[in-house]
């Protein structure tokens, strides 16, 4: 693997209806932002560039709907996920009591191959907000809990952090990524093989 | 061997069979001698196969010359027959088969195609388009037919050569010459050169139609799939043993003619299915309907019939050959539920068959597409099986590789349905059934996640803890699987999301002690109490004991941890407990609720100075004299610093023999300073800190503290006509220092606050032999004050009439204004006069309006 070449990320937003996962969003890849809610109904996905060390890494968004948890969308959605972003409202405290089982949902759902060291993310966004419910040390406290996730205070509106927490993830999973290379390179190669051996002599009887 | 098709020979003629065509139940032959012969098709009892032909009609003088191609086109009961290089169309039903047409622009012809489309318009008419292409020399005419009339298309299609085979498609005439094959784009008439019939020599070409935009090409000893898509493309190849001669599709088999025989195969997958032998030298093959294939020689006509499905499936079923069992189910003629009834069936045969021969992703896929109850797929392991029914021998249990790649399947299955379980359920609402219906969601979400479960353990335990927050298994089930893996701490989150706390938290005290066990120590369960809330106050008062024994401090968190559920336990509960059970934490506990929650409730700081008093008199335990000083300081300072406690209550337990500095704190608290005075100067013998008391309480005063400088007076001169310190204190010994009056003292303070004593006081309380000059400066000084405070007055005095005078001045000159009102005045608000009576109103400004019209302008 070069260190020049060209990566993928997909990286999944998820949390409660209506905290923000499609503002912050929209402000990362559009610097925009706007007052009004739309819910988001089923998935979306937007597409930016970041400069991690020397490697272009073109970052893949997805944008889910809160409202439905998983459903409408399949397994294979959530396979293949490099990084999972989950988002709560500082304001209502509901919303970061159910990071948990946006978590643990995801992870049955995705399925990764390490799931105790799969990189998440976590957002406490609408900090510009001034009924603040959730303090930033119990969210602190929570993330250490969880195996050191990263934890940010965001606010899409005034976007405080946003561009910090997306380079964290994509540094991260970046960091992750070579781990795991590092790992499986044996025995993959091992295994290609012998399976290209086999798909020869089926090969044989071709007809032309 | 699987038996797709039944032969039936069914006549042997003398003539010579030039060419054959056959429609619904009737077969028509046209031979060489130009004789055509029209037979019916019936079923026949005889051992001689299947069916046998009646003649119907003979027409010996049909045509001079040979027949060379008869189509038919049964709706408009047409005829059409190529003889003698023309293209005719004949009455099929009147007697010899009248002529109605010859096509003289035809002669020369050599082979035609035609297409029969039946359409069934809005209206519900159904409407056959035909279309019509005869191959003049080296010239396609296209027609096109409607109501038994054709019209010639205003363009023919220059080709080559003169063509062998013709076929339609959609957008492409396909047609096959001595040597290739070339597609016509209809719409262009450009050619599209495709391939030769052979790659050494070339052969006769062949074109069966797959579909409406696919054909089977001949070349060499192969067919080729080729499709007409936005470009044309050869989608695969069919393998025959030499090459055809005929090749005509009757999904879902290819019939291949040969030498004397005919081959049946399949195209997806590519599978021989039969051969038919004995065909002796027969040379045309024509497709009836679905399943009935005629093949004649020069001389012998057969009849190929499919066999019957119900047949025909056994034995696919035997031989493993499902997918061709489920599209020849799809096609038969029974009723739709029948078919979907069978279909499923075989479905369900083949997935199992794919799990016995370890195609488990494949074997699972298909088992979605059923859509079956997944209790039935969870049978296949019998290891995961809840049911403790007799050991079937049905499923045998998998092992090692094997039974890691099955679950790993059946993870993906499981995984698969939980969506769509979602999916559906978001999608019901509102219907009648959603009670019985969301009930049922459960249920299957039970089983679903309780055999993930137990997947889980057996794969990647990591999920477990996950997936048991979810909150979906069945608790006895899921408690037993994890309890058989010695997965406590997994089951400890199983408790806590059924609320089985009682029982977690038992396990946890049971696994504390267990050197080697996972949940070894208190740590687990004080995050567990911290999580339980307030409505489990109780139970957390059971379990929190041998934490609270053990380790006291670390203990005290599960009341104490800066966490929701935590802060809102019922704290006068706690205290309580404490109280009963845990005394020493007691003043941890109440610092923390009191200095960190801030909290007010007079009930906390009440018992915290209580608490403090104890420990500082009850001297019972080995309290060492720091510890009591410490204490001590830390009492006097919350004493001092604290508003929430109600000393009345407080001071009620004071001892009387100790502890007299704290005793005048909580006095100074309740307004009676002279009780307080007097315990720093007579019992403390302190009178710098009775000074201080007094400057305190002077500084946040109001004037009746300005007294307490006096009361300190007094109780310095006077020390034993005070009789502050009655009652309980009366016995108190007295400190010696100031038992004698202290008059330098009391004559000290009155210098130094002279300004803040009242003097008339100050003097009653001096004893009356103190001399004048001793006092000179205090006098003086009270003096100036009382002197500046009535030139004070007077300057304020002389101000103030001043004030008042002009104030008179100007009332005066105001009042020396006049107006005069007349009969020429007029109100500017309501434009009328002032009468005689009418109150007015005059602003400054010199309008004049009436008194009812000011609130009008």
């Amino acid at each position: 693997m070069s260190s020049k070449k060209k990566v993928l990320l997909k990286v999944i937003i998820l949390g409660d209806s209506g905290v923000g996962k499609t503002s912050l969003m929209n402000q990362f890849v559009n610097k925009k932002f706007s007052n009004q809610y739309k819910a988001t109904i089923g998935a979306d996905f937007l597409t930016k560039e970041v400069i991690v060390d020397d490697r272009i890494v073109t970052m893949q968004i997805w944008d889910t709907a809160g409202q439905e948890r998983f459903q409408s969308l399949g397994v294979a959605f959530y396979r293949g996920a490099d990084c999972c972003v989950l988002v709560f409202d500082v304001t209502a405290p509901n919303t970061f009591k159910s990071l948990e089982s946006w978590k643990d949902e995801f992870l049955i759902q995705a399925s990764p191959r390490d799931p105790e060291n799969f990189p998440f993310v976590i957002l406490g966004n609408k900090v510009d907000l001034e009924n603040r419910a959730v303090s930033a040390k119990r969210a602190q406290q929570w993330c250490q809990s969880k195996n050191d996730i990263p934890y940010f205070e965001t606010s899409a509106k005034e976007a405080v952090n946003v561009e910090l927490a997306f380079q964290t993830i994509a540094r991260n999973v970046l960091a992750q990524e070579t781990d795991a290379e590092l790992y499986n390179e044996f025995p993959d190669q091992l295994k290609l093989t012998a399976n290209d051996n086999g798909r020869n002599r089926d090969g044989d009887n071709c007809a032309c | 061997m699987h038996e797709a098709y039944e032969v039936s020979p069914l006549l042997t003629v003398t003539v010579q069979i030039e060419t054959i065509a056959a429609y619904d139940g009737n077969l028509l032959l046209g031979t060489r001698q130009g004789h055509l012969l029209m037979y019916s098709l019936s079923t026949n009892n005889g051992n001689q196969g299947k069916y046998g032909l009646q003649l119907l009609r003979y027409c010996k003088n049909f045509s001079k010359k040979p027949i060379q191609q008869i189509e038919v086109i049964p709706e408009k009961n047409l005829l059409l027959c190529l003889s003698d290089y023309v293209l005719s169309t004949y009455d099929i039903n009147g007697v010899n088969f009248p002529l109605i047409e010859t096509f003289p622009q035809t002669k020369g012809a050599s082979l035609f195609a035609l297409d029969n489309k039946s359409t069934t318009s809005m209206t519900g008419e159904s409407n056959s388009v035909v279309r019509l292409c005869v191959a003049v020399r080296r010239k396609l005419q296209l027609y096109y037919g409607k109501n038994g009339q054709f019209k010639q298309h205003l363009f023919d299609f220059s080709i080559p050569d003169v063509p062998k085979v013709l076929a339609w498609g959609q957008e492409y005439l396909c047609v096959g010459f001595k040597a290739e094959y070339t597609f016509y784009d209809l719409s262009s008439g450009k050619p599209k050169e495709l391939f030769p019939t052979g790659s050494s020599k070339s052969l006769e070409p062949t074109i069966a139609k797959y579909s409406e935009t696919s054909f089977l090409l001949g070349r060499d000893q192969t067919s080729v799939l080729v499709e007409e898509t936005q470009d044309i493309e050869i989608k695969k190849t069919i393998r025959w043993s030499e090459p055809p001669i005929s090749v005509v599709w009757d999904e879902p088999f290819v019939l291949g003619l040969l030498q004397d025989q005919v081959v049946v195969q399949t195209v997806e997958p590519s599978l021989f299915i039969q051969t038919i032998p004995e065909l002796n030298k027969a040379r045309l093959m024509y497709r009836c309907k679905r399943g009935l294939i005629f093949v004649s020689s020069v001389g012998q006509v057969w009849c190929l019939s499919s066999v019957d499905v119900t047949k025909q499936r056994q034995q696919l079923l035997k031989d493993k050959q499902f997918q061709i069992a489920i599209t020849l189910t799809k096609l038969s003629e029974c009723s739709q539920e029948e078919k979907e009834h069978s279909q499923r069936s075989i479905q369900k045969l083949f997935a199992l068959d794919l799990f016995d021969s370890k195609e488990y992703a494949q074997s699972m896929k298909e088992f979605i597409k059923l859509n079956i109850d997944p209790a039935e797929v969870i049978e296949l392991f019998p290891d995961l099986d809840s049911k403790p029914g007799p050991e079937s021998s049905k499923n045998k249990k998998l092992k090692g590789k094997d039974l890691e790649n099955a679950l790993k399947a059946l993870i993906d299955y499981l995984l698969a349905l939980r969506a769509n379980i979602g999916k559906n359920t978001s999608q019901v609402s509102g219907s009648q059934e959603e009670g019985g219906s969301q009930r049922n969601v459960t249920q299957q979400l039970e089983l679903i996640d309780t055999t993930l479960l137990k997947c889980y353990l057996q794969t990647n335990d990591a999920f477990v803890a996950s997936l048991l927050r979810l909150n979906n298994c069945r608790l006895e089930e899921a408690e037993k699987t994890l309890l058989q893996h010695g997965k406590y701490s997994e089951l400890i989150i199983l408790y806590q999301t059924k609320g089985q706390h009682t029982k977690a938290l038992q396990l946890l005290r049971d696994q504390a002690k267990q050197p080697d066990s996972s949940l070894k120590g208190y740590s687990r369960t004080k995050n567990y109490m911290q999580n339980l809330g307030a409505e489990h106050i109780n139970l957390i008062f059971k379990f929190s004991d041998w934490i609270l024994k053990e380790h006291p401090e670390e203990g005290l968190k599960i009341f104490t941890e800066d966490k929701v559920e935590v802060e809102n336990l019922p704290r006068p509960k706690i205290l309580d407990f404490l109280l009963r059970e845990h005394e020493t934490l007691v003043i941890p506990y109440l610092e923390h609720v009191i200095h960190t929650w801030n909290d007010t409730n007079s009930l906390f700081h009440d018992a915290l100075i209580r608490m403090y008093r104890e420990k500082i008199t009850d001297k019972k335990g080995a309290v060492t004299e720091e510890e009591i000083q410490h204490t001590k300081s830390k009492l006097l300072a919350f004493l001092e610093k604290s508003v929430h406690y109600t000393p009345e209550r407080v001071i009620l337990h004071f001892p009387n023999d100790s502890l007299f500095e704290e005793r005048a704190v909580i006095l100074g608290k309740l307004g009676r300073h002279e009780q307080a005075l007097a315990i720093y100067v007579q019992i403390l013998g302190d009178v710098d800190r009775a000074v201080r008391y007094c400057e305190n309480v002077s500084e946040n005063s109001n004037d009746q503290n300005q007294d307490v400088y006096v009361m300190l007076m007094k109780i310095l001169v006077n020390p034993e006509n005070s009789n502050a310190l009655s009652g309980p204190l009366e016995k108190v010994p007295r400190n010696p220092k100031t038992a004698v009056p202290d008059l330098e003292t009391a004559l000290n303070i009155l210098e130094k606050h002279g300004d803040k004593i009242s003097p008339l006081k100050a003097l009653s309380v001096l004893p009356d032999d103190v001399p004048l000059t001793r006092l000179k400066r205090f006098l003086e000084c009270a003096l100036d004050a009382q002197l500046t405070l009535k030139r004070r007055t007077q300057v304020l005095k002389g101000l103030l009439s001043a004030e008042h005078m002009q104030v008179q001045e100007l009332k005066q000159f105001h009042e020396s204004k006049s107006v005069v009102i007349n009969d020429y005045n007029v109100c500017p608000v309501c434009k009328k006069r002032f009468g005689n009576q009418s109150a007015f109103v005059r602003y400054p400004n010199g309008d004049i309006v009436h008194y009812s019209c000011r609130l009008d302008k």
